[in-house]
């Protein structure tokens, strides 16, 4: 038993287990029909579209959630994939069974991305197998090195991750790569989601479609806003990096470099992947405007609040509290710059400027300028803007 | 020989053999009224025909909702009795060839289990298997016009008028849909999982091998 466990290779088992799920999601799909969705309560029969569309709209916290898109999860398409996602659990068996081989890891990885349109094997399935295949690409590199399991560490605090990407100058490669795939997922997802729920206010046809029988709806435009949200993320890292240099090595005098926080940054963007959920769930109109949004929004930036002030503790070595004001400090002033000047001010230039993904837009600015002056007084108070071993 | 690893075999095995089972145990062809009737009005009927010798009638309507089995002889009118023993043969032809895959499913799990993997006979055996899973679909979508015929006769016609209904997959727009359910996805789903099994055996058998070569 012991030559057994030896030669499956975790990367290679996770992959199995991942392409498993995809495979049994997929069947699950072709028997029903139709995607999974999971409705938060009965829709109440009002005879037509129209009044069936209008009474759940108005409703105050209807939602429904999708598993798989509608168009997608009929004959000839559940046929058709139920084969392909064959093929994938047999590259999977195959990389267990000890063919290593970087071609079926490359096909495992491409083919648990399609799995998106058929629920992703319930979520999990694609996010095993995309770990797995990755891991299996490059076999020479520790599993706790491989790029997705890194963004895992960080989501879940892990102290060391921050320690090495201060260390190691060739992690900036790695740190890039967060800051793309950050502002591609979650730019692509937010205008799927705008897209469609734009749809579900327009036309009760569309919206019950999308809401009842769990449609998707798709426009070639939308692939024009990853590249508008690249530029962004990568002009946000900028900033944000600058801010912390300012204070941190200027400021608190600690010694650390523009590049090891530029490094570091990135990995506590990590959260923002949680919008990738955002088209899962459409609802009435308070849901669908206000509070799936919103949520997701406030869920994902506090948890970078939460890494950042973790990160900063860890590299810089100081207590929760000092980073706590560091990290509000400099968040407080990133976050005026960013969306009271910079946006508005592109959007005086250009009036049809809109930039892809969540924006949290607090008026009247009097009350941004009250949350200001709270944080610069919690990071008075948290001792900041001193270094105890300089001073 | 025992050889090392067979988990991931015996994974798929199992997976198989559950497919298998659902088949037998569930639906194998649906019509019902679309998603469209049942939530604007709230009515919903669908016929489901099951290998087991039976036919679900499910009516739902605002103030009620019946559940009835039918089993399968009865629901030919007496006079087309040509249509019904088609229809029982149809019946026992798949479920002897869904039977006989499940038993050889659960063969090869137990010898695999018992006596490891490399057995030379083992990849035909699972062969065998995957090829009756795709009789038994294939053979049922060339047969399902009998089953339209008969289940015309399932529904009182105050219900539903099922004569226009035609081919084994389709919708009328907004009113019915029909198709393929549970048990013949399973059975499909049993065939790919078979295939891959033989394969995996034989390439394990292949390069465990080759290892004994060296």
């Amino acid at each position: 038993m012991n030559t057994i466990s030896k030669k499956l290779k975790k990367p290679s088992m996770i992959s199995f287990i991942g392409a498993i799920l995809i495979f049994v999601n997929t069947a699950l799909i072709a028997m029903n029909n139709s995607p999974i969705l999971i409705f938060s309560s009965i829709i109440p029969p009002e005879g037509n579209i129209e009044n069936t569309v209008s009474s759940i709209l108005n409703q105050t916290s209807w939602m429904r959630i999708s598993l798989g898109i509608a168009n997608f999860s009929q004959y000839p398409f559940t046929i058709i994939f139920m084969i392909l996602f064959s093929l994938n659990l047999l590259f999977t068996a195959l990389t267990c069974l000890g063919r290593r081989s970087k071609l079926l890891n490359f096909c495992v990885f491409i083919l648990s991305l399609f799995s998106i349109v058929v629920g992703g094997g319930f979520i999990i399935g694609l996010i095993l197998c995309v770990i797995g295949s990755t891991a299996e690409i490059t076999p020479r590199i520790p599993i706790k090195e491989h790029f997705f399991i890194k963004i895992l560490r960080a989501l879940k605090f892990d102290s060391s991750l921050y320690r090495e990407l201060t260390e190691k100058p060739y992690q900036m490669g790695e740190s890039i790569l967060v800051v793309l795939l950050v502002g591609i997922v979650s730019s692509l997802s937010s205008s799927l989601y705008s897209y469609n729920a734009e749809k579900i206010l327009n036309s009760p046809t569309e919206a019950f479609n999308i809401l009842f029988l769990g449609h998707m709806f798709w426009d070639n435009s939308l692939l024009v806003s990853p590249f508008i949200s690249i530029s962004f993320s990568v002009f946000k890292w900028l900033m944000l990096t600058l801010l912390f240099y300012f204070i941190v090595a200027k400021l608190m005098r600690y010694s650390i470099t523009m590049q090891q926080i530029a490094r570091v940054i990135p990995f506590t963007y990590s959260p923002v992947l949680l919008q990738a959920f955002l088209p899962l769930v459409f609802g009435s109109k308070s849901i669908l405007e206000v509070g799936w949004p919103t949520f997701l929004f406030i869920i994902s930036n506090l948890w970078i609040c939460l890494l950042l002030i973790a990160a900063f503790k860890y590299v810089l070595d100081i207590s929760t509290s000092r980073s706590l004001g560091l990290v509000m400090l400099t968040g407080s002033i990133y976050w005026f710059i960013n969306y009271q000047l910079i946006i508005p001010f592109c959007q005086i230039i250009d009036p049809s400027f809109r930039i892809p993904g969540l924006i949290l837009n607090l008026q009247p600015l009097g009350f941004n300028f009250f949350l200001i002056s709270l944080a610069i007084i919690i990071c008075l108070l948290t001792g900041v803007p001193s270094n105890p071993s300089k001073d | 020989m025992k050889n090392q690893s067979p988990e991931i075999i015996v994974g798929l095995l199992i997976l198989a053999l559950i497919f298998s089972l659902n088949a037998i145990y569930t639906s194998w062809w649906r019509i019902s009224t679309s998603r469209f009737v049942e939530l604007c009005n709230g009515t919903k009927i669908s016929v489901e025909y099951y290998l087991l010798q039976k036919v679900k009638v499910y009516i739902q309507s605002e103030e009620n909702r019946t559940i009835e089995f039918i089993p399968i002889a009865n629901i030919t009118s007496n006079t087309n009795i040509n249509l019904a023993s088609k229809l029982q043969a149809l019946n026992n032809t798949i479920l002897g060839l869904m039977a006989t895959e499940t038993i050889l499913c659960i063969a090869i799990t137990v010898i695999i289990l018992i006596k490891g993997r490399n057995i030379w006979i083992l990849p035909y055996v699972t062969a065998a298997a995957a090829l009756l899973a795709l009789i038994a679909v294939f053979y049922f979508v060339s047969e399902i016009n009998l089953i339209i015929s008969a289940l015309q006769n399932a529904i009182p016609e105050t219900f539903a008028n099922l004569s226009n209904i035609e081919g084994f997959w389709g919708q009328s727009y907004q009113t019915w849909h029909w198709g393929p359910t549970n048990g013949w996805f399973s059975t499909f789903a049993a065939f790919l999982l078979n295939c891959l099994n033989t394969y995996l055996i034989k390439f394990s058998i292949r390069s465990s091998s080759h290892k004994e070569e060296k």
